[in-house]
């Protein structure tokens, strides 16, 4: 099997939403295609060999922040149908940025040249990421768990209506 | 696995740009957040990528950081959010200019 | 602080402390206890003689470093000067008991002391030359005393103005030396090492010019005869005692620098001095003024010894003359007082109106008798032995120079011993004028003899008659060397003496010092023609007589020399006001025109170019605050926009 042709596949499957996410005035369906956009990436984490990456990112990406998102639109829409539309507005200046930055970015990559695989080994890392987080990056770990714990408290407090 | 590195990095550019695109051209503050996933997205492609050099996968590692750290991000966005929908009645990002006086 | 700098201050600050503590009494008592600390002073100088050097240094600006020392010469001196202070300080609490001044006058005779003691101690040129301008105040303010009189108050600025021009040559002389020869320690003089010799010289020069200026020698001993106006009790301590010698002190000690030249000049200036004022001193008729001359002459012998080389000599005679001289005044002093009660009509400082006084101030003819011996330089007096080692000096100096100078040499020696005939002249004049004979003017009050036994006049009296005689200065009655200090000032041996030249001279002065005797007998003596005509002679101003009186015109010289400065300074004046301030005006209008024209310049340019600025950056910030844009997205466009422009400025 050409790993290739699925590398590209995978890469169309990421941008194509992203292509029709630019131009869409519904916010529903593009969080709808984002998510396509998030599962083609995570294909390709796997096709890096990045299992774990790839399993977080559609736990997390795909499970939670779409859902979230969803739910971000429909609470603040009150109207059924004005509420999922929304307007472009500085279109040029932003069209000059995209591009600006696309050529920069893709001149940068072009010209920094090819760099090899070869010597690198392809195996499924998730148990040796899985020791590295409980030995190398304990702190960070514990530091993380302890700032989601504190962020789902802060989004809890911020959410909940006030009494006024 | 003849997919060269710079392909991936060429699909993370795109993935940046395009983040950047929504959050400088659409109006609704929840699309700006999807454009700042896109970016923080690219990067993780970029990291993971990258992270096939090292064998000890500091890319992937901070990856996941990453990821986690961009749900909580969104989870405070988004009670930011409707906080502001609460006090202004609204989430489109050009009414919202009281930084003009 | 160590002991020797408190030790140091206290020997220089006794005299201020007694007199200020004294001011705090209302008793005019009180005043008698400044002689007391006064002999503290003594005593400690005495002390203190085994253990100098004592030296005191301090930073002050720049690299320069004061100091104040106490060696050997110096605090001989302190010690001198101390003795006749407090000998002064005692008798003025009999001269000025009456006056309404007397707290002003122990102040300023106190800080004239701590002036003169400054001066002695100081050993940095510079802290000197301070010392030596406040020594010429506090003289300013103690000749000025009386300064309702305007007469009196008039000699006191002709004695300062006159000292300035000296020490304005001094000035010159200390820069000279601080600063290009780097000589500035006072209580060891070296020759530098290197140097513009010809700098050299003139800067010996004008050291020896500043002390002609305070030791009133020619051409500035004009000031000497003014500076009497000051109370008597002054005059012993300032012009007899301290402060004219001051100048004599300098040059002993910077005596290393000087060039032969200038040592030359400083021996001829002595010698003439000597001659010149011993002569004006024959037609004098005010005591004092006698006495004023008299010192002129003698601190030209001293200027001599140092000429000649020998300012041991020189100190020796200025310790003996210390005593003898301040003696005459005080009894002059005494004399004068008693004038001045016994009647108020007179002038009591003229001699014309004297004679006969021996039989009501006994004490004071006997102070007047002796040391008026001692002036004279008759024998068994310490005046004898010290004008003896003057002259000797001089006849082995005037021996040694080469045939060409060896005329110069003689004349000097000549001038010298002419000096010492007139000198019993004149003191045998003034004795007989003031003392014998009959009293030539009639006494308003009989005070009788119970004037004078005081304690404060006695004791001082005594104590000067004391030391002019030979016992209390030197072992041998006729030993030139044999001063009691000599071995402690000067530890080195004596140089060999030829015995015959010294016989010689102690022959020659004896014989001088006699034929002056007797000539001043034979003309003054009691009923003689010149006594007789005495109460009604009157020196024409005019007359050869009169030239003498009055110093040989040096007054006439100087108000000359004043009316060229008046003359010059109204030509430039005229100059100033004709021409310069025409020019000034002149520049003042230009000025005027070319501020209208950069005015109009201001106006229109200047501000125009302001206010464009002004405008081009308001408009320019009317632009650019569109950027500062009310939408988070806007501004989010804007930076993304300047980062990119960034990044590809940087990496392309």
């Amino acid at each position: 099997m050409n790993l290739d042709v699925l590398f590209f596949g995978f890469a169309a499957m990421v941008a194509l939403p992203l292509i029709y996410m630019i131009f869409t005035r519904n916010i529903i369906r593009s969080v709808f295609a984002f998510t396509i956009s998030l599962l083609g990436l995570a294909a390709i984490y796997v096709l890096l060999n990045a299992d774990l990456m790839a399993v977080v990112q559609i736990l997390i990406y795909a499970g939670g922040i779409v859902v979230l998102l969803i739910f971000g639109v429909m609470l603040t829409k009150r109207t059924r149908e004005a509420g999922v539309f929304t307007d472009h507005h500085q279109v040029v200046i932003g069209g000059l940025v995209f591009i600006g930055m696309l050529v920069f970015l893709v001149s940068g990559i072009l010209k920094a040249g090819q760099a090899e695989w070869a010597g690198v080994e392809f195996e499924n890392q998730i148990a040796k990421v899985g020791v590295l987080y409980l030995t190398d990056h304990l702190v960070a770990f514990e530091l993380v768990a302890f700032l989601l714990l504190v962020a789902l408290v802060g989004a809890a407090f911020l959410a909940k209506k006030s009494d006024h | 696995m003849a997919v060269p590195l710079s392909y991936y990095l060429l699909l993370a550019a795109f993935i940046f740009c395009v983040g950047i695109l929504l959050v400088l051209i659409k109006k609704s503050a929840v699309f700006v957040l999807l454009g700042i996933e896109l970016m923080l997205n690219a990067a993780n492609l970029n990291l993971v990528a990258f992270s096939k050099f090292d064998p000890q996968l500091e890319g992937q590692v901070f990856a996941v950081f990453s990821v986690v750290l961009a749900a909580g991000e969104v989870a405070i966005a988004l009670a930011i959010l409707i906080n502001i929908y609460r006090q202004y009645d609204t989430t489109s990002l050009d009414k919202l200019d009281q930084l003009k006086n | 602080m160590d002991s020797g700098a408190l030790y140091i201050i206290l020997l220089m600050m006794l005299p201020i402390l007694a007199a200020v503590i004294s001011t705090f009494f209302p008793a005019r008592e009180s005043y008698m206890i400044t002689p007391m600390f006064h002999v503290i002073g003594i005593v400690s100088a005495y002390l203190v003689m085994d253990y100098v050097p004592i030296d005191v240094r301090w930073h002050w600006v720049a690299n320069i470093e004061l100091g104040m020392t106490l060696d050997r010469l110096n605090v001989v001196l302190v010690a001198l000067v101390y003795i006749i202070s407090s000998l002064v300080h005692l008798f003025s609490f009999h001269y000025m008991k009456d006056d309404p001044g007397i707290k002003r006058y122990y102040l300023k005779l106190a800080f004239f002391t701590v002036s003169m003691l400054g001066l002695l101690m100081a050993d940095h040129l510079v802290l000197l030359f301070v010392f030596w301008e406040l020594v010429g105040f506090s003289s300013y303010l103690l000749i000025g005393f009386w300064f309702k009189d305007k007469e009196k108050s008039t000699s006191a600025r002709h004695t300062f103005m006159i000292n300035r021009v000296a020490d304005a040559a001094l000035l010159i002389g200390v820069i000279l030396l601080v600063a290009v020869f780097d000589v500035s320690k006072v209580s060891d003089v070296k020759l530098p090492e290197g140097g513009n010799p010809a700098l050299l010289t003139l800067a010996g020069l004008m050291l020896a010019i500043g002390a002609f200026g305070k030791s009133a020698q020619f051409p500035f001993y004009g000031w000497l005869n003014k500076a009497m106006a000051g109370p008597t009790p002054v005059s012993a301590l300032i012009h007899a005692a301290t402060m004219v010698t001051a100048g004599v002190y300098l040059l002993a000690r910077f005596q290393p620098l000087l060039a032969p030249n200038v040592m030359m000049v400083v021996g001829l200036v002595g010698a003439a001095t000597a001659l010149i004022a011993g002569v004006s001193a024959l037609f004098q008729n005010d005591i004092k003024g006698v006495l004023a001359y008299s010192t002129i002459s003698q601190l030209g012998y001293m200027m001599l010894g140092i000429g000649v080389g020998d300012y041991k000599a020189s100190i020796f005679h200025l310790w003996t003359h210390a005593f003898f001289k301040a003696g005459l005044f005080l009894a002059a002093g005494s004399v004068i007082h008693f004038m001045h009660k016994a009647n108020h009509g007179v002038d009591a400082q003229d001699m014309r109106n004297m004679g006969g006084l021996r039989k009501h101030l006994p004490f004071t003819f006997v102070t007047f008798l002796v040391c008026g011996a001692a002036l004279s330089g008759l024998p068994f007096t310490s005046g004898f032995l010290s004008k003896e080692g003057i002259l000797l000096a001089t006849v082995l100096w005037a021996n040694k120079l080469s045939p060409e100078q060896a005329w110069m040499g003689y004349s000097i020696m000549g001038a010298g011993f002419f000096a010492a005939l007139l000198t019993p002249i004149y003191v045998s004049r003034q004795i007989l004028l003031v003392f014998f004979g009959r009293v030539r003017t009639v006494f308003q009050i009989n005070l009788g003899k119970k004037f004078e036994p005081t304690i404060s006049v006695i004791v001082p009296l005594m104590v000067l008659v004391g030391g002019s005689v030979w016992f209390s200065v030197s072992k041998g009655i006729f030993d030139a060397h044999g001063w009691r200090l000599h071995r402690y000032l000067f530890p080195g041996r004596l140089t060999g003496i030829p015995e015959d030249i010294s016989y010689y001279v102690f022959f020659a002065s004896l014989l001088l010092t006699s034929i002056g005797v007797l000539i001043g007998y034979i003309l003054f003596r009691p009923g003689s023609k010149k006594v007789a005509m005495y109460k009604e002679s009157n020196i024409l101003p005019n007359s050869i007589k009169g030239f003498w009186q009055e110093g040989w015109y040096v007054d006439r010289v100087y108000g000359v020399l004043n009316q060229g400065f008046l003359w010059t300074s109204n030509f430039t004046f005229w100059v100033d006001k004709q021409v310069v301030d025409k020019v000034v005006n002149g520049l003042g209008v230009g000025a005027v025109i070319i501020a209208k024209v950069t005015g109009v310049f201001d106006k229109y340019i200047i501000d125009g170019l302001v206010n464009f600025a002004a405008s081009f950056f308001s408009g320019l910030g009317n632009v650019l605050k569109r950027l500062q844009a009310p939408l988070v997205q806007a501004q989010v466009a804007i930076a993304m926009v300047v980062v990119i422009v960034f990044m590809f400025w940087f990496l392309f």
